[in-house]
């Protein structure tokens, strides 16, 4: 305990030290957004492929909460694939009080300015601010129930990855001192207020946040699930893991790290490593009792936590399944959720242009080739799994990073929010991955995309001129970086782990 | 018995032979059988193989020939008393058939063509002037393909039996050339099966000389058949009908008319539309077997139990502004361009899906078009209120792209008894008609079949709307004061044809002028001003019905429609004849401008966005300050129109309909202020198109007034875009339908309702508009290159899979490893290139000693364990494969 409070003042004193103020700049970017919302450029933000699928847009959203009211199902006409629960909780958001009568619905932009009002000689001044404030109103109306759920869940999501950090970042401290390797923690960096920053002032979190559509929660559900699995409060990691499951099927995956996270603490160098070092020089360095906590954690992982786990997200998943069920029962039922929703999903029915690399490859496939590539796209994800498993146990966090940006390759309707929370998961690991490779090229890749990307689908879709291959090529030039991302931070990854075992064995050796 | 002669000479002249019979005859080639005053009187000549031909000429006495294996030249002149004719062959493969029988056979009782396999087609002429008198057998059996029966009216042809029918198509034709032109027809059997089996029994039959016996007993075999099975067989007794037509001569006969009704239209152009109804009694009554109506569309409302069908082809669009949106005609008559179907069933629920794809099958293959397009479930809706109530038993489908041509108008002659030979549908000259600006050829059957209590039959109708552009160069464009005379018309110079006389079998044929009220307003103001002296008729004996227009023919009558004040002048063609044809002529005297009755609202439908992500469908109504005055019987402070829309959007537009706004003059309206109902069906992907039904409160007052709705516009796979993908994809015409609006004219006289085209134009129906049709351009992919994105596409993955699973197996012994590698290569790429030569014994050498002791021993040991292992598993192996 002392230690930790050692590590917290000495951090603290770091922080200041460098000038920098975490919560200035994330109150910043709040206000950013909603500076954007309150005073929206019209980039048509919401229907842009880059930012909204047909899994999340919120426009489709819409459009299924108002077959719902009309007591149709709202997956009806294949337009909503999302869940029923976020149907009901942002549905309402999405309709636009009209004069009184709550008939009409939006969740877009305003598309005029507001009709001034009749001036009758009063007090011009008053009046016109007046309608202003009025005109505000109505705007916050219109506009500010999805998207202000959408900045608040970016905030907490901030606040959230802060909390993974400094859980990481105390964990990074520790584990190098008992390895006695404490010169390389003076010059690390507070990564969780930077993976927070990272993930407030990215611009693809910024054009998410700001693009009306659903990625902002589930990439908030998604860290709730880290955070809790980091802390060891098995029902919220429980609850975050079934919710984000249940919302975006690709976060499934995650029940590897977060069942690791559980059982076997947080990240860290190889825990032979601690056995090694503890039986020939433990005895040194350190307290025997943490030393020895490590050796069990290293030698096997607890069981009861685990379990536990297991017992939460079945009761979750079945309260879960409950809710779905009584939102569903006038109409479909759950067959047909699962249909729209994971089925919509794991078929690419939608062919139209994303940034991935899917849409193009079914819109051309031969028909009697579809079920196979499907069978090769999803595998592809399926069978990295257990590999990654395997060789990056002893650091979970990093795992769930891993398995992020692949389904964010790899994953049928990709948006960049997805590439905003692997992004800021990845910078928790500032200090391992210092020495990755190319980062600067791959900086220059994706700026690189993200500006031709638009310039090649608005040539394509908007003007004429262009042909699907300029935007296809734009999105295959996107995932060869995101892969050479993931693969140099990878081999940094391990070879940071090796670099770790050098140093600790020739201390060894020192000591000895 | 008869004597009989088997011999092989070439040429008989024997007197008195009465039975002449050849058989197996390996030596007979050429026979020839001549002379008047021969007794000859049955002729037989079977399985003679190498015979090249048959002559029979001038037998006076011959009753009876009988010939099998006539691949050979027969020729049959002047035989008058023959009465029964048999050829019949039993070779597997028959080439080639000569067989003419180009004689007077006016007294052929019986005709037996027996044919097996028939390979092509063969010729096979039976030329007679005048059909016999009673031909009882016409049967037929095997792949015969054509028949040449040139000239023959077949008045007295009862009976014709086709055995061994395969329902292929010069087959049908034969059939329906039989049931078309066979008055008299007493029964056609089609007796489907083969008769092989009967072969062999046959052969034995005529050994024994058996053959009268085994006639008749053949013929009842059928029979007996042809009632079991009923496969195809068509049968109807004519004692039964008989009684049966006794029975029930007051439900009325089948019935056939037709008019043609003509009017100037206010943009120099002529409407013409041609209608003819074909009425056909209930089966109940009068049974299967029809005269007059088309057996084609008969079987169609038998197999499909159809209750109403609608089958309109329509070229160009209707001009509701010039040519008129209140009448009958353009609410019955303007259809959207390209095909639109529509059809109720009288079927349960979940059978009526089957019914209409099997509907749209048959009617393609009977109107030469895609129609079966619409088969797909993507392709029909079901309409639940706004387009006609009908408890969900009514499937609607549009081909807006459909071209229609001449392909489509054949067919559809041919559902009427004349087709285009006689009567009004003479004047379907294709290049007039074509020529057209707008072109609407409509075919609606209304059936109450499956009324059991009162079934008054099946009704078809029969349209083509036409609007034409009379030839201005004939009349010349004359200038009368400040505007244009009106072209002058005729039917010659509408149509370039005449008409040569009614259709007989028609009941009614008449041809109509219309004038409407705005028209003969003017017109009457125009006689007043003039004040000049106008009577009726004019001296020449030609109508002048004003100052203002001249009508060479006098109409027989003219009549006054009730409440539209506009007139009808009747010109009945029964009089005229082929060296007396009807010609119409129609002379306008001074310009005359008028306007014809608009619709209440005026309807248009527009594309709004640009690009190819998204758009939306405005449909704005404009008032023609009409409805406040029409409308003002109903109470005065409040004052609604109500507005039906039925809108069918294909499934790649999709449309968000929660985007659903209703604009009145201008304003954003609530929706639950203006639409009194909605129901939405929205589009399954792929699976069934969008369906948005609404009605509309408007108010009176007005001026216009909009609805929008947006899409997104889907993205296909490259097998569902259609050849042209570049140019867009139509979406079908919504409809609008007034419901406060009725046309139908009334006319004072009772009796006008019997004459079909008024009893028509009497119904009551809602007015309704169509809108323009819309095209989409879609986003297309790259057609060229699937191969490419493929290889690309899994390139990327292999990259993915690759180096990250590399990444993961490298180790760090191996990438030290590889550091010194690195190390030695520095040496310089010319010793390196000397290495690689040189063969890499050096290199390893070099590289061998490098590892340390306890690696190297650690490596020996897990390579022990491998080859353990491996030399385990091994034994395994062989032990459990053993």
């Amino acid at each position: 305990m002392e230690e930790i409070a050692e590590a917290k003042k000495r951090k603290l004193v770091e922080t200041q030290s460098f000038g920098f103020g975490f919560w200035k700049w994330a109150a910043a970017a709040v206000l950013f957004r909603l500076i954007l919302i309150y005073f929206p450029i019209s980039l048509n933000l919401a229907s842009r492929p880059e930012v909204s699928t047909p899994v999340t847009s919120l426009r489709r959203l819409a459009e299924g909460y108002w077959l719902k009211k009309l007591s149709m199902s709202p997956y009806a006409g294949s337009m909503y694939h999302g869940s029923p629960l976020l149907l009901s909780i942002l549905g309402p958001l999405t309709v636009k009080s009209f004069e009184g009568q709550s008939n009409h619905l939006l969740c877009r932009y305003p598309s005029r300015l507001p009709v001034p009002e009749k001036v009758l000689g009063v007090d011009f001044y008053c009046i016109c601010s007046f309608a202003w404030i009025r005109w505000m109103m109505s705007n916050f109306q219109l506009i500010s129930g999805c998207s202000l759920l959408s900045v608040v869940a970016d905030s907490i999501s901030a606040v959230l990855i802060r909390g993974i950090g400094q859980r990481l970042q105390i964990a990074y401290d520790q584990n190098l001192r008992w390895l006695g390797l404490a010169e390389l923690v003076q010059g690390s960096l507070p990564s969780g207020d930077i993976a927070a920053l990272v993930y407030l002032w990215n611009p693809f979190t910024i054009l998410t946040c700001v693009g009306f559509n659903s990625t902002p929660i589930e990439n908030m559900i998604v860290i709730l699930s880290l955070y809790g699995a980091c802390t060891g409060l098995v029902p919220l990691a429980a609850f975050g893991w079934v919710l984000a499951s249940h919302l975006s099927l690709y976060p499934v995956f995650l029940v590897v790290p977060i069942v690791i996270l559980l059982g076997c603490g947080v990240d860290g160098p190889p825990r032979k490593l601690f056995s090694q070092f503890s039986s020939k020089a433990g005895k040194d360095i350190g307290s025997d009792s943490h030393i020895g906590s490590i050796k069990t954690q290293a030698t096997f992982c607890l069981l009861r936590p685990i379990l536990l786990f297991t017992l939460w997200a079945a009761i979750w998943a079945s309260y879960l399944l409950i809710l779905c069920g009584i939102s569903l029962k006038k109409t479909g039922g759950l067959l047909e959720m699962f249909e729209r929703t994971y089925g919509f999903i794991l078929t690419v029915k939608d062919l139209s242009p994303n940034i991935g690399v899917q849409w193009y490859l079914f819109a051309e496939v031969f028909e009697f080739f579809r079920d196979f590539f499907l069978l090769v796209c999803h595998a592809n994800i399926l069978f990295m799994i257990l590999p990654l498993a395997i060789r990056l146990y002893n650091r979970p966090c990093f795992l769930a990073f891993v398995y992020m940006a692949i389904s964010s390759i790899l994953k049928s309707y990709p948006s960049v929010g997805d590439s905003a929370l692997y992004l800021s998961l990845l910078a928790l690991f500032t200090n391992e991955l210092a020495e990755i490779q190319f980062s600067f090229f791959l900086f220059c890749g994706y700026v690189g995309v993200s500006l031709l990307s638009p310039v090649m689908h608005n040539l394509w879709i908007w003007r004429g001129t262009g042909n699907a291959n300029f935007y296809f090529a734009t999105a295959m030039a996107y995932a060869c970086f995101q892969i050479v991302l993931v693969v140099e931070s990878v081999s940094s990854m391990l070879n940071h782990d090796r670099r770790i075992r050098k140093l600790s064995s020739t201390e060894k050796a020192k000591v000895s | 018995m008869f004597p009989g002669k088997r011999s092989n000479p070439s040429c008989i002249t024997g007197k008195f032979l009465e039975w002449l019979e050849v058989h197996m005859s390996e030596g007979l080639i050429n026979l020839e059988v001549f002379g008047p005053s021969l007794s000859l009187k049955h002729q037989e000549i079977c399985d003679c193989y190498k015979m090249q031909s048959l002559v029979v000429r001038n037998v006076v006495n011959l009753l009876s020939i009988k010939i099998t294996k006539p691949e050979v030249l027969v020729l049959l002149q002047s035989i008058p008393l023959l009465t029964h004719f048999h050829v019949r062959d039993r070779l597997e493969i028959l080439e080639d058939v000569m067989l003419r029988c180009s004689c007077y056979l006016s007294k052929l009782e019986v005709l037996t063509l027996h044919f097996e396999y028939m390979k092509s087609v063969a010729p096979i002429d039976v030329l007679t002037r005048e059909w016999p008198k009673d031909i009882k057998k016409f049967k037929d059996s095997g792949y015969l393909l054509k028949y040449y029966l040139p000239y023959t009216r077949k008045q007295h042809l009862k009976v014709v039996e086709l055995v061994g029918y395969q329902g292929i198509a010069s087959e049908l034709e034969l059939v329906n050339h039989f049931t078309i032109t066979g008055v008299c027809m007493e029964n056609i059997i089609i007796d489907p099966r083969r008769q092989c089996s009967h072969d062999r029994q046959w052969v034995h039959y005529v050994y024994r000389k058996v053959w009268d016996i085994h006639m008749e007993h053949d013929s009842r075999s059928i029979f007996v058949f042809l009632i079991l099975s009923l496969a195809l067989g068509i049968l109807a007794n004519a004692e039964e009908a008989a009684t049966e037509a006794a029975a029930a001569s007051d439900s009325g006969e089948e019935e056939f008319s037709e008019a043609l009704l003509l009017r100037p239209l206010p943009d120099r152009k002529v409407l013409a539309h041609f209608h003819f109804q074909s009425r056909a009694p209930s089966t109940n009554s009068y049974g299967h077997h029809h005269h007059l109506f088309p057996k084609s569309i008969y079987q169609l409302v038998q197999k499909f139990h159809l209750q109403e069908m609608e089958l309109s082809f329509t070229q160009g669009r209707w001009n509701y502004e010039r040519w008129g949106g209140y009448d009958p005609i353009s609410t019955s008559n303007a259809k959207p361009p390209g095909v639109e179907l529509w059809a109720v069933f009288d079927v349960p629920h979940h059978q009526v899906d089957a019914s209409w794809k099997n509907l749209t099958h048959a009617l393609s293959g009977l109107f030469c078009a895609s129609i079966n397009f619409l088969e797909d479930s993507t392709a029909y809706s079901s309409p639940q209120w706004s387009f006609k109530s009908s408890g969900g038993k009514l499937r609607y489908g549009t081909l807006p792209r459909e071209a229609v041509c001449t392909e489509n108008l054949t067919p559809w002659l041919k559902l009427l008894p004349c087709r285009d030979k006689a009567g009004l549908s003479t004047l379907m000259d294709r290049p007039s008609i074509y020529r057209g600006y707008y072109h609407s050829q409509r075919l609606r059957l209304s059936s109450d079949e499956y009324d059991k209590e009162i079934s008054s039959g099946i009704v078809l109708d029969q349209t083509l709307t036409i609007v034409l552009q009379p030839d201005m160069s004939a009349t010349g464009e004359m200038l009368l004061g400040s505007s244009t005379l009106q072209p002058n018309w005729s039917l010659n110079s509408l149509f370039g044809r005449k008409v040569n006389g009614k259709c007989v079998l028609s009941k009614s044929s008449n041809v109509y002028i219309h004038l409407e009220q705005n028209l003969l307003s003017e017109l009457t103001e125009f006689g007043k001003k003039n004040k000049g002296s106008h009577s009726d008729v004019d001296i020449s004996g030609s109508l002048r019905i004003d100052p203002g227009l001249e009508i060479p023919v006098p109409p027989s009558r003219l009549i006054r429609v009730g409440d539209n004040l506009s007139n009808l002048y009747e010109f009945p063609i029964e009089n005229y004849s082929e060296s007396k044809p009807f010609d119409l002529g129609f002379r306008w005297k001074f310009p005359v401008v008028w306007s014809c009755q608009q619709a209440p609202l005026s309807v248009s439908r527009y594309l709004m966005g640009s690009g190819n992500e998204r758009g939306s469908i405005a449909i704005s109504l404009k008032s023609n300050d009409m409805s406040h005055h029409l409308l003002n019987a109903d109470s005065a402070d409040e004052c609604q129109l109500k507005v039906n829309i039925f809108q069918v959007v294909p499934w790649y537009v999709k449309v968000y309909y929660h985007t659903l706004q209703v604009f009145i003059d201008g304003n954003l309206q609530p929706l639950a202020d203006s639409a009194e109902k909605i129901q939405v069906s929205p589009s399954e992907d792929k699976v069934s198109p969008g369906v948005l039904e609404m009605t509309l409160r408007l108010p009176c007052e007005a001026r216009s007034a909009a609805i929008s709705l947006d899409f997104d516009k889907g993205f296909l796979h490259i097998d569902e875009y259609p050849p042209d993908a570049n140019q867009g994809f139509d979406i079908p015409s919504a409809l609008v339908v007034f419901g406060d609006f009725e046309t139908g004219m009334h006319f004072s006289d009772e009796s006008l309702s019997k004459i079909p085209i008024f009893s028509k134009l009497q119904e009551r129906n809602k007015l309704r508009s169509y809108t323009e049709v819309l095209l989409v351009p879609l986003t297309t992919p790259d057609f060229s290159m699937p191969y490419n994105v493929i290889t690309i596409t899994c390139t990327v993955f292999a990259l993915y899979f690759g180096s990250l699973l590399n990444a993961l197996r490298w180790r760090a012994g191996q990438e030290e490893r590889l550091l010194k590698s690195k190390a030695s290569k520095k040496a310089g790429p010319l010793r390196l290139l000397l290495r690689k030569l040189f063969g890499k014994s050096t290199g390893q050498a070099q590289e061998q000693p490098t590892p340390s002791e306890q690696s190297s021993s650690s490596f020996n040991y897990k390579l022990m364990v491998k080859v353990l292992l491996v030399a385990g598993l091994a034994v395994a192996w062989q032990y459990y494969s053993t």
